[in-house]
């Protein structure tokens, strides 16, 4: 072990006279001395203790025992002393034997040993800040200096550092943040060097008032690449020569980067962690993690919450088993929809809770593997607020259409009135002929027989007439069903026709055969028809014109259906012609103008629209778009 | 001038209205002819045609006011009854003022009616008889020569033949001569049915209104 590395180390050698026959140039170092300058002092001068007699001594024991030590002191060029140890060995050199005397200084050696048993210590016993408050106590009071901190570096380029440990006067100071400029830190952390400045401190450094001494070690992260932190020593008094010993040094720093990473690491763990949490615990949506077959993998606390159960008791339990069962085929739809890459799919359904019933929706997204499914990640919100207020709006909308009803058919009273009298006095006048013809002799049993067919049609005809007011003036159905267009069309024009019987005024059905099923509530529909035609009627009326009015039918697009309501009369008012569907716009003096904006309300209900111009050939046009759904899709 | 058999015509645009009036109106042996509008009416009307009219008032097309102001405007003055689903009260004014006979509101009773139509018929019927006598008079009238229409005048008068003969300066002889022819002329039997004829004439002393 001695010999080892016999160059690399301080290093004598004597002759078996024990004459001096070589320094080494660390030694030379050692002792403060320049290798250029030629070296005669006695060797007593620099090491008292190394007397001729004891040389001897020390070559006997050596050859004696293999090896020899001495705990001695250096006197180096200053005139300063400081402890040395130093083991001797013997050398082959030129044919000869000679005594080696490598020497070490001594806080280096047994200090050295001192301080990693130290660390050894603290590193068993403490993690985190505690280790390092463990780390800089310790070597402070190994070290025997006054103070000892313990950085790491806020911000890169590193200007300020927060103490991770501080121990000044045998005592722990409450750590703080400090920027590096003007202090002799500055250069540990920004260059990555060690400085020492073993006196006279404030001469350089004026802030640092009351330290006469400075010792600073980078602490670099595991690449060696960057400087993480610090840790610095300083003192009142001078320190040593050999104070800082860097293989020592390089331990203690290589595990305080360890434990610094390792707190930061777990520092930022934590905070991503937060981060999650925060963002799945806080947030209002229910995150799922579903596996191929569309079980629980991951369910979000609020989920949890949502359902009143607990995370385990929803794992590999399929999401649709939370889904009413009438709304299930809804949320199978949308999951054989999840199968194309890079689809997703949205549902909507109804679930009792604990909060009564309540509606969610929720938007899937799939991730493929390889071509299949692999899971899918849902989110879902609960839209009751939302669901309730379109239900409110659909309420008002039909309470709104009713109005409207009952109001135009208050106008349309006498016309209805007439309407129902007129097969009301067939059926009189046929009853009365028929008693008639009953009490005479020549009782005509053919024509008595078609009097009462008569009576009997018109008797159905009355009745038909009254249910179909009645329809029209019912509150409202709440659900929408399929229903044949051209049927609506023909019913609005009966109503319409009890109206326009005085006026002169035809209407006329261009309707394209087959046009398919819509999906529509009929009375509100059939209500905007009649709206239209009677305005068709008054714009006519208005200025005193005969002539007809047509309704068309058509597929305006493959997924839409086009009813036109053409009259011939003036046309729109240019003023209003962007404003005829908002409410209160009348061109009528008698209108208040509601019932264009309830027809606008009412197509749009049904996500259709609404439209008016003037068509180019005279008169106004008004529209109604209304979507086409699949067949299948009526409830 | 001939009059055809008296019949009523029914105007409405509702069929079975139109049938059942037809059927109501033949259960007491009146003759019925039916139109669907009141244009079809007018154009096949003939001024020869007796009985009268029913006819709804509230018809597409022409209504029931304005075929009462075109057949008064023809001189064409058969009887209108009017029949309506709900008349407002100007509606029925203006039909009474021009000449209506009645407005009935549907639903009707029969026998009201009935009594309308048949009394509207007779009193067709009367009017016309009351115009062919009128007709027949004039023509009588008219084969008087100057001195008899003078002398019948006087008679009508209840003048004495010797005051008219003073009056006329004629002999008393001469006047009962003229008063004779008179009588035969004007087929008369007695003075009293001269009287009455006269008055149909709606003679004075200028003459025949």
């Amino acid at each position: 072990m001695i010999s080892a590395a016999p160059n690399l180390n301080a290093a004598l050698r004597f002759n078996d006279t024990s004459e001096l026959v070589y320094v080494s140039p660390q030694m030379l170092r050692l002792l403060g001395y320049d290798d250029s300058v030629f070296f005669v002092s006695p060797l007593t001068d620099l090491i008292p203790e190394l007397t001729d007699e004891r040389i001897a001594a020390l070559w006997q024991q050596t050859m004696a025992e293999g090896s020899a030590r001495l705990q001695c002191h250096l006197v180096d060029c200053s005139g300063g002393h400081s402890p040395v140890d130093i083991r001797f060995g013997r050398i082959q050199a030129g044919g000869q034997m000679q005594l080696c005397a490598c020497v070490q200084p001594m806080v280096a050696s047994s200090e050295a040993e001192r301080l990693l048993q130290l660390v050894a210590r603290t590193t068993a016993q403490s993690t985190g800040s505690e280790f390092f408050r463990v780390l800089a106590r310790s070597l402070a009071e190994v070290l025997n200096v006054d103070g000892a901190l313990i950085t790491e570096c806020l911000d890169f380029p590193t200007t300020r550092v927060h103490t991770l440990a501080y121990w000044t006067h045998r005592d722990f100071t409450g750590d703080i943040d400090y920027d590096l400029a003007d202090t002799p830190c500055e250069k540990v952390v920004q260059e990555g060097r060690v400085c020492l400045y073993a006196s006279r401190l404030t001469e350089r450094y004026p802030k640092d008032v009351g330290a006469e001494s400075y010792l600073g070690v980078p602490i670099f992260d595991a690449d060696n690449q960057r400087v993480i932190g610090h840790m610095a020593f300083f003192d009142s008094q001078a320190m040593p020569d050999g104070f800082y010993h860097k293989a020592v040094f390089d331990i203690f720093c290589a595990r305080a980067s360890a434990e610094l990473q390792r707190m930061q690491a777990t520092r930022n763990l934590r905070l991503q962690e937060q981060k999650y949490r925060l963002l799945v615990e806080n947030q209002q949506e229910l995150v799922a993690q579903l596996d191929s077959d569309g079980r629980f993998e991951f369910a979000s606390p609020s989920l949890c919450e949502f359902f009143g159960r607990t995370e385990a008791s929803l794992m590999g339990m399929p999401l649709l088993d939370l889904v009413q069962a009438s709304d299930q085929v809804h949320g199978r739809a949308c999951w054989s929809q999840l199968g194309v890459p890079g689809q997703h799919g949205e549902f909507e359904h109804r679930v009792e809770t604990k909060r009564g019933e309540r509606w969610l929706s929720w938007s899937l997204k799939a991730a493929i593997e390889q071509g299949a499914l692999h899971s899918v990640i849902a989110v879902g919100r609960d839209i009751t607020e939302r669901r309730e207020a379109e239900e409110n709006a659909r309420q008002t909308l039909q309470d709104l259409a009713h109005l409207s009803r009952v109001s135009s058919m208050g106008e349309m009273a006498s016309a209805f009135a007439h309407e129902v009298n007129q097969p009301l006095c067939a059926i009189l006048t046929y009853s009365q002929a028929c008693l008639r013809l009953l009490g005479s002799e020549t009782t005509d049993v053919a024509e008595i027989r078609h009097a009462m067919e008569r009576v009997a049609a018109n008797a159905e005809l009355a009745g038909d007439i009254i249910q179909q007011m009645r329809n029209f003036l019912r509150k409202g159905e709440p659900d929408l069903m399929m229903a044949d267009i051209f049927q609506v069309l023909q019913d609005a024009i009966t109503l319409a026709r009890v109206e326009l019987r005085d006026d002169a005024i035809e209407i006329q059905l261009e309707c394209e055969q087959s046009l398919p099923p819509v999906r529509i509530n009929v009375t509100q529909i059939e209500q905007v028809i009649l709206n239209y035609l009677c305005n068709a009627r008054d714009a006519m009326k208005a200025v005193g014109r005969t002539g007809k009015v047509s309704i068309r039918a058509h597929h305006s697009a493959p997924r839409e259906l086009q009813i036109s309501v053409l009259d011939q009369g003036p046309g729109i008012d240019s003023q209003l012609l962007d404003r005829v569907f908002e409410p209160f716009v009348t061109s009528k003096s008698m209108g208040i103008g509601i019932g264009l904006s309830i027809c606008k309300s009412i197509v749009e209900a049904h996500g259709g629209r609404v439209g008016g111009f003037n068509h180019p050939q005279g008169g106004a046009c008004f529209q109604l778009t209304l979507p086409l759904v699949g067949e299948g899709g009526g409830s | 001038m001939s009059s055809d058999q008296a019949r009523v015509f029914i105007i409405d645009d509702e069929s079975d209205v139109r049938a059942a009036l037809s059927m109501l109106i033949r259960s007491i042996g009146l003759e019925v002819e039916t139109f669907s509008n009141a244009l079809e009416f007018l154009v096949s009307y003939r001024p020869q045609w007796s009985g009268c009219i029913v006819a709804d008032i509230r018809m597409p097309g022409m209504s029931g006011l304005e075929l009462q102001e075109k057949l008064n405007a023809m001189g064409a003055d058969m009887p209108l009854i009017f029949i309506s689903g709900h008349a407002d009260v100007p509606t029925a004014v203006r039909a009474i003022q021009e000449g209506a006979l009645d407005l009935l509101e549907k639903p009707f009773s029969d026998q009201r009616l009935l009594d309308k139509v048949q009394s509207a018929v007779r009193r067709d019927l009367e009017r016309r008889a009351e115009i062919e006598v009128r007709g027949q008079l004039r023509q009588r009238y008219a084969a008087l020569t100057p001195r008899e229409r003078e002398v019948m005048t006087a008679v009508v008068a209840g003048k004495m033949n010797k005051v008219t003969a003073h009056e006329l300066n004629l002999s008393t002889r001469t006047v009962e001569l003229h008063r004779a022819n008179v009588m035969e002329k004007m087929q008369a039997g007695s003075l009293a049915e001269l009287v009455r004829l006269a008055q149909m004439l709606e003679l004075d002393e200028s003459g025949p209104a």
